[in-house]
């Protein structure tokens, strides 16, 4: 492809919103999805380390933008992302394998 | 979004035992972004700021002990922006308990510190030659920040006072945001939990972020929960998927009412089952609390300075508490906030009879 283009990154809440410009259109789907995490400086691993997963949907249609597919195959230049964690709630210290209280 | 420091932090740590430090630790990088965001919206409150999410500059410094002087500090001073004009907000050094617990586990490996061991800290504060900052990275990409508005909504602060009660009004703050909540809500949320059995449940709280028209000040009126659709439960957590989230977008657009995701809501079930009466007494899981992984999801999804965390806690026999958490001061603590929508009458009409304590703490199946 050869060329870059712009896209709008928000996170779930709209706290996050940035301009990333520069992104080359081959790049996929998944690394524009990790340097946008990065760039807003969310939270990338849970308190055990292990690495949050985030996806990416396209903010005007809602359709969900696979981590393989090239940026400039399913983004038109400015167009909007929404990126969304898969986060657990709870995990309490204690339970499940036995409480030490 | 840049947070300068011309400071690296570090901790003394001293066992509760003993009288000399052990020595100090480096706090590798703490995230002052919670703090900078309960700065930022203090001046949003004071109409100093603009109405917007900020996504701006900020500056970390220490505030030093007057008793002990340099290098001890007595708290954490954030500016908003890099331009040195606004006034120092200070953060209590309570801020890096986490970060300090971190740095200390490395003491306990070695032995240092015995595994569990109650410690005390001291924050101190060194010049620091590396301004710690976002670099930009060699992909030629650049990431500039789209403020985004905070769509606030003109309210009477007093009519929402005068038709609510206060819950939980020991654990307010002077500085914490005004929340109202219906108590229609507070019943679903536990009508929820009660249905979830032994597995945990989650939603999201839906409402708005007003600003009082007398006062100008900001208070958050919570309209209604979404349980989470597309979310994993089990007995020991609640997964919150992307899923999840793209359905209470959707779910808020078609209610077409102008509000926001305000916070969530999730419950645990009762831990202590399996444990005797006088476990049970001394047992911190019976008490409503956030884990470490409830901090995170708060952290990662609700990050804004009034973002709300709903808690559902099955403490057995004694029945079902819930407990509202928020930021203050960048921490995420335990807060008051009041009830609207009969919550004032029911509690009249059952005064002075077996049913108060039902009415008045949502404690269900004692």
């Amino acid at each position: 492809m050869g060329y870059r283009i712009s896209v709008e990154a928000l996170d779930v809440t709209s706290q996050h919103a940035i301009r990333l410009r520069g992104v080359p259109a081959e790049q996929t789907v998944g690394e524009l999805v990790t340097t946008a995490v990065g760039r807003m400086g969310l939270p990338t691993v849970d308190p055990a380390g292990r690495p949050y997963s985030f996806m990416a949907r396209h903010e005007v249609t809602g359709e969900a933008l696979f981590v393989s597919q090239p940026v400039g195959d399913v983004l038109k230049d400015g167009e909007r992302i929404r990126v969304l964690p898969s986060v657990d709630a709870g995990r309490a210290p204690g339970s499940g394998a036995g409480c030490r209280f | 979004m840049p947070i300068l420091s011309r400071y690296e932090f570090w901790a003394e740590v001293t066992p509760v035992d003993g009288a000399e430090p052990l020595g100090t630790v480096p706090l590798r990088r703490p995230d002052f972004e919670p703090a900078l965001q309960w700065a930022y919206l203090q001046r949003v409150r004071r109409a100093l700021a603009p109405a917007v999410m900020h996504c701006g500059d900020g500056v970390v410094e220490p505030v030093w002990d007057e008793e002990l002087g340099r290098p001890f500090v007595e708290s954490i001073g954030i500016r908003v922006g890099t331009s040195g004009v606004t006034p120092l907000s200070r953060i209590p050094i309570a801020y890096l308990r986490k970060s300090v617990e971190m740095a200390a586990s490395g003491w306990v490996a070695e032995g240092r510190l015995a595994a569990g061991e109650p410690f005390r800290y001291r924050l101190v504060a060194h010049a620091s030659s590396d301004e710690s900052s976002m670099a930009e990275d060699e992909s030629g990409i650049t990431a500039e920040p789209i403020p985004q508005p905070l769509d606030l909504q003109e309210r009477e602060m007093a009519a929402v006072v005068d038709a609510s009660e206060a819950r939980d009004a020991e654990w307010s703050d002077d500085t914490d945001l005004l929340v109202v909540i219906p108590l229609t809500i507070l019943e679903e949320v536990v009508v929820l939990a009660e249905a979830a059995g032994e597995l945990e449940m989650g939603g999201v709280l839906v409402g708005g972020l007003c600003r009082d028209r007398a006062s100008g000040d900001l208070f958050v009126e919570v309209r209604a929960q979404l349980p989470a659709r597309h979310g994993c439960a089990a007995s020991d957590r609640f997964t919150f998927t992307a899923e999840t989230w793209a359905d209470a977008r959707a779910a808020i657009a078609l209610r077409g009412e102008g509000e926001c995701l305000v916070g969530w809501h999730h419950s645990h079930p009762f831990f202590c089952r399996r444990c005797s009466v006088e476990s049970r007494l001394r047992c911190p899981l019976l008490r409503p609390f956030l884990s470490e992984h409830d901090e995170s999801l708060h952290r990662t999804v609700f990050g804004r300075a009034f973002d709300l965390a709903l808690l559902v806690t099955d403490r057995g026999p004694d029945g079902r508490e819930v407990a509202l958490f928020g930021w203050r001061h960048g921490l995420l603590l335990r807060r008051g906030y009041r009830v609207s929508g009969g919550a004032v009458e029911r509690t009249a009409a059952v005064e002075g009879s077996a049913e108060r304590d039902d009415a008045t703490s949502f404690r269900r199946g004692a």
